[in-house]
């Protein structure tokens, strides 16, 4: 009981440090592309900035409704599926890819309703067409996750890590790997973590006041950010595997920020996507046939070795 | 010997060609015309309500005239009668032309003067279709469109309303009311003293406000014949062109927000305060610069100014290359551009806009170039023309505008005579006999024209004729067809500026 609390704590404690280091560094990196100039502690970019916003958030008087409190109690609980280090899971389960993809799922699913009962909006009017764009980006990645269960013939992700000792998923999967990486990406845009999405929430919600349900909120696009971040390093960059003689959790912090920064180097450098014509085209045009034939490829390679013997 | 003869050429001396055209204005319309004569560098006509129809019919489809374009149609009250001024314009023969007509009805009985108004506008509409966008009440209601979009949404374009009817996500059919910008202006508009008007008259423009200031002194300084000195001419080039980037970089500016180029935006806003700086350097305000007086301008530039003018010019220009790239580069923002809000030139010379709107259409039309205004003869630069007449062959008109406009002011500022400048006239003394007078220059939306009556030291009436009505008018007629998701890039691609929109508030 007590190893498992002890978790729990170092699980939530590594949390609330990467949500601090993240959105410290993307107001850095917002700050320094757009020439924001001010005092050093208080200005967008300083140490104290996300602090600041975090009592900034606590104290403006809003409502809480169930859509919130879900969010926010989902936000955290993915985490107990997913693991930062092999030591670091609290439920185990054999089978722990389709569980977490299932709960990153639900927690779309939350957010999307969340955005649907927003007080001033627009809403329902596009709501429809929102699920579908975002349900038709999860498609590639299914698609990508798919192959790689084909080649390491296991869905535990453990066992995927483990099977990366020699050579890292990328090797085989390159293709996979861009599609992942891309649509990482465009979720990021789409949930604008560095800013509020006028697409997905309506032109009004601007003007919605901030409050702990927008706190919420926020820490939900976080959350599914570092998700798909760690899904990438596990699935293909081989996780918390040693890399010569540098221990694997080191190795692990390392490659998440470094995937972290450039994503936001991409989102900050590339135009606001409020086009829907545009995101469906890239989709369809791009992710889905790349995917498909990544997808085939891994299915030709499969037979040639494991029934025909060939390779 | 040939410099004695520049200084002793008046402005209106320049264009005999007008002369030529009244004689076959006052040939044709022998009988029908009240009064026709040249105010400044137009042809100025009165007529009567009765005639208008056939006056307009003769110079539409005469081939000597070849009056193709209504430019807009004013209306103000004046002794208890509404008077309406057309302005009209020939593409071939390169002159334009207001015709003054009183209508019959009183002005206090508020209906049969909006009936008698409306029919002479349908009248109107059966030679030049673009008079339908004038007539006084809108048949549009809320009821008949699928979207209504408020004046205060947009950011930036907050002078009109926009009802839409859509299929599919796609517009069917545009109105664009302007009601909402007909407030009471009397205080500007009527019965103000000279020096008063100038202090007032950048309210129109609020973006550029030199130009309404150097159009109103441009006229006063015909109707007076002043010489004006030549150094004087050089520092309202120079202020005028500053202004022209400034309007232009906050157009820029109005589009990354639209793009969603963040990056872009903090560039430009910093390129922009720059140029409003360098315009509080010189005239002591950056919105208001009421910095232009008759016969002069109000302050004189030393040498320190003219250093730190080119020096920032300098600067912009290194800038400027990195801006462009970082927005036009961009394959996602252009083929967000390319091919939507598709403006003809046939089309645009209806609508009788003018100025880089019409230049992007592939018309080689500016006032700079083709009418001698100041001394832009002086100088070298090009018309910046483009061909598809698309939002972003409209984008990028304004960088090559602004290319231009340093070029202008790197070779002015190199050449500025030195010369000493003396006070001419007294305003005080003043006292002018009653006269009417129209003045008409580019500025950065397109060509803003005034025209007024003006006696002893007072002006009596100002109508204003701001380009910007005109792209209201391309609007409606270009939405069509668009998705209903580009509404806020086409609009604000036509560089629409609120105050030109204003009208008086019939009494």
């Amino acid at each position: 009981m007590m190893l498992l609390f002890k978790k729990v704590i170092y699980l939530y404690l590594i949390l609330v440090i990467n949500l601090y280091v993240c959105s410290y560094l993307l107001n850095r990196i917002s700050s320094r592309f757009e020439l924001k100039r001010g005092y050093t502690i208080g200005r967008v970019g300083g140490l104290g900035y996300p602090v600041l916003k975090l009592f900034r958030y606590l104290s403006k008087n809003d409502r809480l409704n169930i859509w919130e409190i879900l969010i926010f109690f989902f936000s955290f609980f993915i985490w107990t599926i997913i693991p930062f280090s092999p030591s670091l899971i609290i439920i185990r389960f054999e089978n722990d890819l389709i569980i977490a993809l299932l709960f990153y799922l639900v927690l779309l699913f939350l957010i999307l309703m969340n955005a649907s009962r927003s007080r001033y909006g627009f809403v329902f009017k596009n709501a429809t067409k929102n699920i579908l764009m975002i349900y038709t980006f999860f498609m590639p990645v299914i698609f990508c996750i798919a192959g790689i269960v084909l080649i390491n013939r296991t869905l535990t992700l453990k066992e995927i890590v483990g099977f990366q000792y020699q050579y890292w998923n990328i090797v085989y999967q390159p293709l996979g790997f861009i599609v992942m990486f891309t649509s990482a990406l465009l979720l990021m845009k789409l949930f604008t973590v560095t800013k509020k999405s006028t697409l997905l929430l309506g032109q009004d919600i601007l003007k919605e006041g901030s409050g702990f349900g927008r706190l919420t909120v926020r820490i939900s696009y976080y959350s599914t950010l570092f998700f798909i971040i760690v899904m990438i390093i596990i699935l293909y960059l081989a996780g918390w595997q040693n890399l010569f003689f540098i221990n694997g959790n080191i190795i692990f912090a390392v490659k998440f920020y470094i995937i972290f920064f450039i994503l936001v180097l991409l989102d900050k450098a590339t135009p606001q996507l409020n086009d829907f014509n545009y995101l469906v085209s890239i989709n369809w045009r791009f992710l889905i046939p790349v995917s498909a034939v990544n997808f085939l490829l891994t299915i030709i390679f499969f037979i040639l070795r494991n029934i025909y013997g060939i390779i | 010997m040939a410099k004695e003869l520049y200084d002793g050429i008046y402005s209106s001396h320049k264009l005999v060609f007008i002369e030529k055209i009244k004689k076959n204005l006052e040939f044709y319309l022998k009988d029908k015309t009240l009064e026709i004569k040249i105010l400044g560098q137009e042809i100025f006509c009165k007529a009567d309500v009765e005639s208008l129809y056939e006056i307009l019919r003769e110079i539409r489809e005469n081939p000597e005239l070849e009056v193709d374009i209504l430019s807009s149609i004013n209306k103000y009250i004046s002794e208890n009668r509404c008077i309406v001024l057309l302005n009209l314009s020939s593409i071939s023969n390169n002159f334009s032309m207001l015709i003054k007509v009183a209508l019959k009805s009183p002005a206090d009985d508020r209906e049969s003067f909006a009936a008698e108004y409306n029919k002479l506008i349908n009248e109107i509409g059966r030679i030049y279709e673009s008079a339908v966008f004038y007539l006084e009440s809108s048949t549009i209601k809320d009821q008949y469109s699928d979207i209504v979009i408020r004046s205060h949404i947009m950011d930036g374009l907050d002078s009109f309303d926009t009802y839409l009817q859509a299929e599919d996500g796609i517009i069917t059919k545009a109105n664009i009311s302007a009601g909402i910008s007909t407030v009471p202006i009397y205080s500007v508009t009527g019965n103000i003293g000279i020096t008063e008007l100038i202090s007032k008259i950048s309210r129109f423009d609020y973006n550029a406000g030199i130009f309404p200031e150097l159009c109103f002194c441009l006229a006063l300084e015909e109707l007076m014949q002043i010489k004006v000195a030549k150094r004087v001419q050089f520092i309202r080039m120079i202020i005028s062109e500053l202004m022209r980037i400034s309007n232009h970089l906050s157009y820029i500016s109005k589009m990354a927000i639209i793009l969603g180029s963040e990056i872009a935006l903090s560039h430009v806003l910093i390129e922009q305060e720059r140029m409003l700086r360098l315009i509080e350097l010189i005239t002591g305000s950056r919105v208001h610069p009421n910095y232009i007086r008759i016969g002069g301008v109000r302050k004189d530039l030393n040498e320190e100014k003219l250093k730190n003018i080119s020096a920032s010019i300098a600067q912009l220009l290194k800038k400027m290359p990195k801006i462009e790239s970082m927005l036009l580069d961009n394959t996602i923002i252009t083929n967000k551009l390319k091919n939507t809000g598709i403006a003809e030139k046939r089309a645009v010379h209806n609508c009788g806009v003018t100025g880089p709107n019409l230049r992007a259409s592939g018309a080689r039309y500016d006032l700079r170039k083709n009418r001698n205004l100041l001394l832009y003869k002086d100088v070298s630069f090009l018309v910046a023309t483009g061909k598809y007449g698309d939002c972003l062959e409209r984008f990028y008109i304004r960088f090559r505008e602004i290319y231009q406009s340093i070029t202008i002011i790197e070779q002015l500022t190199d050449s500025i005579p030195d010369e000493h400048i003396k006070k001419l006239i007294n305003l005080s003394e003043l006292d002018m006999p009653y006269t009417e007078m129209i003045s008409s220059i580019e500025c950065p939306h397109g060509v803003f024209k005034i025209y007024f009556e003006i006696a002893g030291n007072t002006v009596l009436k100002l109508v204003v004729m701001g380009p910007s009505r005109n792209s209201l008018y391309l609007a409606e007629n270009i939405l069509c067809g668009n998705r209903a998701e580009d509404i806020e890039l086409i609009l604000a691609s036509l560089d629409i500026s609120s105050g030109e929109i204003m009208q008086e508030l019939p009494v």
